[in-house]
């Protein structure tokens, strides 16, 4: 059994003009261990199906659908009571964008990350001292002890980043949710930052899933990527598979709009804007934008299909897979 | 490429919601809003009352007939009559003429020079700043009422002295907060743009920032309008803006208070129950168009 | 937390309140100066001789020129001396050292009920937004805000004096009690306990019922409509859905997280309330005949008793400026981001 399966998860937003279906049938899982990268464009729904997933969804959004398993267990059916207190923190852990402001600005750190540890752990203040100078080490904050009474203003990014890590890691969760992890850090902090994490995975042999819009981060860090486009997943499997040979339309454009070294020409764009989430395109949503479109894309939206060489696509009409790359795949 | 190139034969692209039009928008606010409503409601009949008052009344505002003096309310009186015999209700009617011009004389008054104030101030920042600043602190030193009772009383009895008293401990405010929009709006990208593409700095003032701080201004001014209604009735009750046998709530009031131990209780609960009504909707009124006008707090 | 550089911000307050204060002193001065005609023909009267006109008025250093007058009244403060008063022929320090108590009470009784019951409620309107304590809540204040503070003084004194007679009417900080007791604390709640004097104690809290009510309710309904405002922009903030995340108890996360930034603003909120309710005290005296200070200034502005009324404006700006220094300086102790 997987660590997390999420089924069919359907998330709504709902505003004056109507109901925003930002994810309209999600389904992901991760099992111990294994690093799994979300990536999409902006307003693709990468984060809201994390905050879905230990629902912290803010107004006016609202599950509407869907499971999501933990262990087996449905979170979207459980008392919040019983999420607050078994779930969050102790199980699956989250970091979220802009590290500074997710950080309660008139509190030390140090005060921010014993008082976790006092409560979620039951550890007295002197061990909670104690063992925060410990966590704080381990993610390589020089400093520990300065660093722990300053507050969240007097941190720079990457700092603050680290932080929050240590936080998210104080209550020794079996998965943690990054949100964007290095986004609006600079290259050398970024590259620090996921060092940083594929350490911890090894060391915890936690699970992490990565939201990011990154494509580059999650062929580093990511064992496999899950593909979103306007609240499907498009494509997920093994990252050699998915960044070698592609089978989603989607992915394939995708990939090919990163600039490179050595390109020639005008950098590929894809078509068109993307899908209204209030009025979507019937069928599958990517069809409007798709050059392999049929007809058959405008009726029905395709299902998530195993297809070689060692992906889940959902697509009628997916891209055709050259045997060579296929073969040293 | 356009799409349609893209997209399949037999395919049609979703239609964009239509466009919202600015009143729909407005009326939409306010259905989620019913208080907002409320106060727009409460505001527009005082206006009525104000403009059209004296024209409907049954009786003389300052008709002293003491025969018919202290008589509970009843149908010839709903309100009831005060000490010296005259009808409170319209009493009441004819008061919201003279409040409303009061109170929106100093909220005018106050607001214009405020923000003039603080618009100058802000925009041209350095000693001028400081030196206007210190002294709108000076002023915000004493406590509100105290400083209008002592204007009050330095100036004499009188509706200009209401009018004077209250916008003075008013102008601070709006000072305040003038300078601190115009200190933002200063730096922001579209400012920097209009002096690139070459406004003088006077056109970038009226023309483009102050547009731009206007709502905050309105909102203030709406609820400014309300407290200033308890300060002026604040005054006169003490006797130290108009003075009896006016008209005017809170004029009303002290009467009442003169004649409390007989038990005349409608004396002066009606005109304080005018006041209370006609502050709640301006200040329901204020409240709602913050939440309209700010786009943080819109009904989404 | 009273870090050395907070005490020096602290002193740098104190100190910056004196140019303030001069400030404020003049334009007390000055108002009293703008009253067309001279308080000594106010008040004697047109009956006295010329000579004791001007023997009054050389007294009263009404014959020098106006700077003169202000440095003259700014020697006499310094030590003390607020002139003495037209009516009670006291020294007006005098009057407001016996008049003070009164009022600080009241104001400090007062503003205790209104934060006590404020900051809860708008705690619970906001955690619970939209639902019926919510919308109690909102009720509640907006209509606390609305009303004029001597009506609802009437209002209530009305019900509960002249129709149930359950509460002392408009008559003193004693109800019906004669008893007189040596004043330690001022407090006459206080100092009744302190000299186990329960008769009078109990005298003295019925007393200060309506008045306190009154004067609470109307400053409880800003800050309560703050706390609500500022604590619902809060719990919609990043680190609170941080602190969620980690699964700390939702109790948790309100009082130590969500309380601690938004006591910011309602500090601040709270200071000028008080300045709100120095003013609405007075009509609260006037209402109750409580022998405070603004009872005292309202008679002194009516007989146009000029030292007096410049000694109360005095005295009660100081008050203000006092407080707002210390929830200023509170303030700057609590937000580690204010620059000090």
């Amino acid at each position: 059994m997987s660590l997390l399966e999420v089924s069919d998860l359907r998330t709504s937003f709902f505003l004056r003009t109507g109901e925003l279906r930002v994810l309209d049938g999600v389904n992901i899982d991760i099992d111990e261990g294994e690093v799994l990268g979300l990536v999409g464009e902006t307003g693709s729904g990468k984060s809201v199906t994390a905050y879905s997933i230990i629902r912290l969804l803010k107004q006016p959004g609202r599950i509407v659908g869907g499971e999501v398993r933990w262990r087996g267990r449905d979170l979207v059916t459980l008392w919040e009571s019983e999420l607050e207190q078994e779930i969050r923190g102790k199980e699956i852990a989250m970091i979220f964008q802009n590290p500074r402001e997710a950080l309660n600005p008139v509190i030390t750190v140090g005060r921010q990350l014993t008082q976790v540890l006092e409560i979620r752990r039951g550890m007295s203040k002197r061990e909670a001292r104690l063992e925060a100078i410990k966590i704080v080490k381990s993610l390589h904050i020089s400093d520990p002890e300065s660093r722990l009474n300053s507050h969240p203003h007097q941190l720079s990014g990457g700092m603050a980043q680290r932080i929050m890590i240590s936080l998210a890691l104080s209550c020794e969760p079996r998965l943690l949710i990054a949100d964007e992890p290095t986004t609006g850090l600079d290259v050398t902090t970024q590259y620090q930052i996921v060092q940083l994490l594929r350490e911890l995975r090894d060391r915890t042999g936690m699970a992490i899933l990565i939201i990011t819009h990154d494509l580059a981060l999650a062929a580093q860090m990511c064992d496999r990527v899950a593909v979103l486009y306007a609240g499907k997943i498009a494509e997920v499997g093994r990252t050699e598979y998915l960044f070698r040979s592609p089978r989603h339309p989607y992915t394939k454009a995708l990939l090919a709009s990163r600039p490179r070294l050595g390109l020639k020409g005008d950098i590929v764009t894809i078509p068109g804007n993307v899908a209204n989430l209030m009025h979507p395109p019937g069928g599958c949503r990517f069809h409007p934008r798709c050059p392999n479109a049929l007809s058959i894309c405008s009726e029905f939206q395709p299902p998530l299909e195993q297809m070689e060489p060692g992906q889940l696509v959902a697509c009628h009409n997916p891209v055709v897979v050259h045997q060579e790359a296929a073969a040293s795949g | 490429m356009a799409i349609e190139e893209i997209v399949a034969p037999g395919t049609t692209v979703a239609a964009m919601p239509p466009v919202v039009g600015r009143f729909s928008d407005f009326v939409y606010q306010l259905r989620g809003n019913p208080a907002t409503f409320a106060g727009l409601f409460i505001v527009a009949l005082i206006f009525l009352s104000a403009l059209l008052g004296p024209f409907v009344i049954r009786y003389d505002p300052y008709g002293v007939n003491l025969n018919d003096a202290a008589l509970a309310p009843s149908l010839a009186h709903p309100f009831g009559t005060d000490q010296y015999g005259e009808d409170v209700l319209t009493r009441v009617v004819v008061a919201a003429r003279l409040d409303l011009v009061m109170v929106l004389s100093a909220v005018v008054a106050s607001t214009v020079i405020g923000v003039t104030i603080g618009a100058l101030a802000g925009f041209f920042g350095h000693y001028f700043d400081e030196g206007v600043m210190r002294s709108q602190d000076v002023l915000q030193a004493f406590p509100r009422f105290v400083f209008a009772m002592a204007v009050a009383w330095a100036l004499g009895p009188g509706v200009v002295t209401v009018i004077v008293a209250t916008a003075a401990i008013n102008i601070p405010g709006y000072a305040r907060l003038m300078r601190g929009l115009m200190l933002s709006v200063k730096e922001s990208q579209f400012a920097m743009a209009a002096v690139a593409v070459g406004n003088s700095r006077w056109r970038l003032l009226w023309r483009h920032l102050l547009p731009n701080c206007l709502t905050p201004v309105i909102v203030l001014s709406t609820l400014q309008c309300g407290f200033t209604i308890l300060e002026a009735a604040g005054l006169s009750f003490i006797g130290l803006g108009v003075r009896v046998p006016t008209a005017e709530w809170g004029v009303m009031i002290s009467m009442g208070l003169q004649d409390f131990l007989q038990g005349h209780w409608w004396i002066y609960t009606f005109p304080g129950l005018a006041i209370a009504v006609a502050v709640l909707g301006f200040n329901l009124l204020g409240d709602g168009l913050q939440d309209i006008l700010d786009p943080k707090r819109r009904r989404v | 937390m009273a870090s050395p550089r907070l005490l020096l911000y602290a002193a740098r307050r104190v100190l910056l309140i004196v140019p303030v204060l001069l400030v404020a002193l003049f334009l007390t001065f000055a108002l009293t100066r703008i009253v067309p005609g001279n308080p000594i023909d106010r008040v004697a009267g047109p009956y006295i001789s010329n000579e004791r006109r001007a023997e009054l008025k050389h007294e009263a250093y009404l014959d020098r020129p106006f700077y003169e007058q202000f440095a003259l009244y700014l020697r006499d403060l310094s030590h003390g001396n607020m002139g003495t008063s037209y009516t009670t022929a006291q020294d007006v320090s005098k009057d407001l050292r016996q008049r003070f108590p009164a009022t600080f009470e009241l104001v400090t009784y007062a503003m205790l009920f209104a934060v006590l019951v404020a900051i809860p409620l708008g705690i619970a309107a906001a955690i619970k937004k939209d639902s019926w304590i919510d919308s109690v809540a909102r009720a509640v204040s907006v209509m606390g805000v609305s009303m004029p503070i001597f009506w609802l003084g009437l209002m209530l004194l009305y019900v509960f004096f002249y129709f149930l007679d359950w509460l002392p009417g408009p008559v003193g900080r004693t109800g019906s009690a004669t008893v007189f007791v040596h004043p330690i604390t001022g407090f006459l709640t206080v100092d009744s306990l302190i000299t186990g004097n329960f008769d009078l104690f109990g005298q003295a809290v019925k007393a200060l019922v309506l008045p306190c009510f009154t004067l609470g309710f109307v400053a409880m309904a800003p800050i309560a409509r703050m706390t609500r405002a500022v604590m619902v922009e809060v719990l919609q903030s990043d680190y609170i859905r941080t602190a969620r995340s980690l699964g700390l108890p939702f109790r948790v996360v309100v009082l130590r997280h969500a309380l601690k930034n938004a006591m910011i603003p309602i500090l601040t909120i709270i200071a000028a309330v008080y300045g709100y309710a120095l003013g609405g005290e007075v009509l609260v005296e006037i209402i109750f005949s409580w022998p405070g200070m603004g009872q005292y200034s309202y008679n002194a502005l009516l007989s146009s008793d000029f030292p007096a009324i410049q000694g109360f404006v005095l005295l009660v700006t100081l008050l203000y400026m006092v407080i707002y220094l210390i929830l200023d300086v509170a303030n700057a102790a609590l937000d580690p981001r204010v620059q000090y």
